[in-house]
């Protein structure tokens, strides 16, 4: 199957790119560029794409964000469980941080009294996976408000797991980077499942961007139309102009954005 | 809207402690498990929200200044009231607090030990402030204080999410040998302070009394003055600001039902809900 997959990511408003939390999969450029976009065909019969958005309470969120996207990634989905992602992803989160501090050296630049707490606070993401198969099956799974849109000729067929522009709040579940309780995860760890048509369009985006998708929506436009020729040579703008926009005259929340697009073929 | 205004390093906001030191705060607060003298609760209160602050501002290249943060202390002396190193500062950032604490203590905290029970971990535990309990209750005089250093804030913020300052004692105003003198001034210089104001709204005045009566029923976020006991306390809620649709949220969490219209007042506070009033006074809505 052929699939085209485009990546779009920018920090707040007045950050440095290397401030952006949230994180996507794949990840088509070198992290340390942080290009606002990328395009790539896979052919491929079964292709993962992940959206994680790094919580600004936590330190070192957007290096979990990372790792949860690259386990989600590679991840058999029909083996998914909240314990095996987190266990995967804790393991890595671990050797991260034993590397880093390897001999001695500091993680940040932090007072030396404020690390060892920070550091045991953790990090904090949510995650959100899309699984398409050859079969013209998809499976998505998700643990906050990182979400998934379905699009089929130029209508939406799914918004999820939130439906509502209402439905977003300040407070997420958020998978930890250092929480012990497994149990609490399950119960937030959330799956959906249906079939999909050549030409079917998905969209993956962090909180501020589907915020904005569905406030759209709710006024009868079709947000979607404006994604989908984002990166291409019918795009009005660049991403940075796109979101700037929102931002100026729809009101979305000054945060990091990230979307993630899929065009079947 | 008012109080919607994004708080980051380039449009921080502002704490101002107004903590009261006078004589009567080496007295016990009441029902304390253990014993604590009521300067010792406050100055651990507030060196644990310094803390907890610095914690959720903490970034790996350092402490983002979201906040720039001051204590007045009143009692024999009246002026700024940290100690060490930054003793004498006024308003300062939060990344220059965090990195100068006078002294780091250890302290124990009780956490899960994986098996169904507790056990003591060692923590450390950064002192910026110290306890006080000495002089009179010069109330007026460090309100006056609080005024000059929101009133300068504002000006360079003028768009910033509002001042909020945090006014705590257990006493009467000493300003005026006339308790109803002092009461009127007391009541004027909070009126003062909070017609101060960004474009997001009006500086946020918390007051919260610490309980001398073991037996005095504690009243937290009232929206009237209806059930309160005397003038004194009449005069600190109207002195105090409304809660904030966020703050509202907070103290919901906390299991405090408060109303349409409830002030940032609580009266005869014990320790847990002075620990709860400074949380919901502080909690960080809206970090960019």
């Amino acid at each position: 199957m052929s699939f085209f997959v485009s990546t779009f990511s920018l920090p707040k408003r007045g950050h440095a790119p290397h401030e952006n939390q949230d994180s996507c999969w794949p990840s088509l450029s070198p992290i340390s560029l942080r290009r606002t976009n990328n395009t790539k065909e896979f052919q491929t019969d079964k292709l993962v794409t992940a959206v994680a958005d790094g919580a600004t309470e936590g330190l070192l969120s957007e290096i979990w964000s990372r790792i949860l996207v690259a386990r989600a990634g590679r991840i058999d989905f029909a083996d998914v469980n909240g314990a095996k992602l987190l266990a995967d992803s804790r393991n890595v989160w671990g050797r991260f941080k034993s590397r880093k501090q390897s001999g001695g050296r500091r993680l940040t630049k932090l007072p030396e009294w404020l690390e060892e707490p920070s550091l045991e606070i953790g990090a904090f993401a949510t995650l959100i996976a899309l699984e398409l198969a050859a079969d013209h099956t998809w499976t998505a799974y998700a643990v906050g408000d990182s979400c998934v849109f379905h699009v089929r000729d130029d209508a939406l067929m799914l918004a999820w797991p939130l439906n509502k522009a209402d439905d977003f709040s300040n407070r997420p579940y958020l998978i930890s980077s250092e929480e012990r309780d497994d149990e609490s995860l399950k119960a937030h760890l959330i799956g959906v499942c249906g079939r999909w048509a050549q030409g079917d369009s998905f969209f993956l985006m962090s909180d501020a961007l589907a915020a904005w998708f569905l406030t759209m929506t709710e006024r009868d436009k079709k947000p979607w139309q404006a994604l989908r020729d984002l990166g291409t040579d019918d795009a009005p703008g660049t991403f940075e102009d796109f979101t700037a926009m929102c931002r100026d005259k729809d009101g979305m929340r000054n945060d990091d954005v990230t979307l993630v697009r899929i065009d079947t073929f | 809207m008012s109080y919607s205004a994004e708080i980051s390093r380039t449009n921080p906001s502002s704490f101002v402690f107004v903590i009261d030191q006078s004589g009567s705060m080496a007295e016990k607060i009441p029902n304390s498990d253990p014993p604590k003298r009521k300067c010792d609760a406050v100055a651990d209160a507030i060196n644990n929200l310094l803390r907890n602050l610095s914690l959720k501002c903490a970034r790996p290249e350092g402490v983002r200044d979201y906040y720039y943060v001051g204590v007045i202390g009143y009692g024999s002396n009246v002026g700024p009231a940290w100690s060490g190193a930054l003793a004498g500062r006024e308003l300062m950032p939060l990344s220059e607090l965090a990195a100068a604490p006078a002294k780091i203590e250890e302290r124990s905290k009780k956490v899960d030990d994986g098996a169904g029970g507790l056990v003591d971990q060692k923590v450390k535990f950064p002192i910026w402030f110290e306890p006080v309990a000495n002089g009179g209750t010069p109330m007026c005089r460090a309100l006056e204080i609080a005024y000059q250093w929101v009133d300068t804030w504002v000006k360079a913020h003028p768009g910033s999410f509002p001042p909020i300052v945090i006014h705590i004692t257990d006493g009467e105003s000493t300003d005026s040998s006339d308790p109803a003198e002092a009461n009127r001034m007391v009541g004027e210089a909070l009126a003062k302070l909070k017609a101060l104001c960004s474009t997001d709204g009006n500086t946020l005045v918390f007051n919260v009394h610490l309980s001398s009566n073991p037996t005095a029923r504690p009243i937290s976020f009232p929206n009237s003055s209806s059930a309160l006991p005397d003038e004194y306390s009449k005069m600190l809620f109207d002195g105090a600001s409304e809660l904030t649709s966020f703050m509202q949220t907070v103290a919901r969490e906390h299991g405090i039902d408060v109303g349409e219209g409830a002030k940032s007042f609580v009266l005869n506070a014990e320790l847990t809900l002075l620990i709860q009033a400074l949380d919901i006074g502080t909690r960080p809505s809206n970090l960019r």
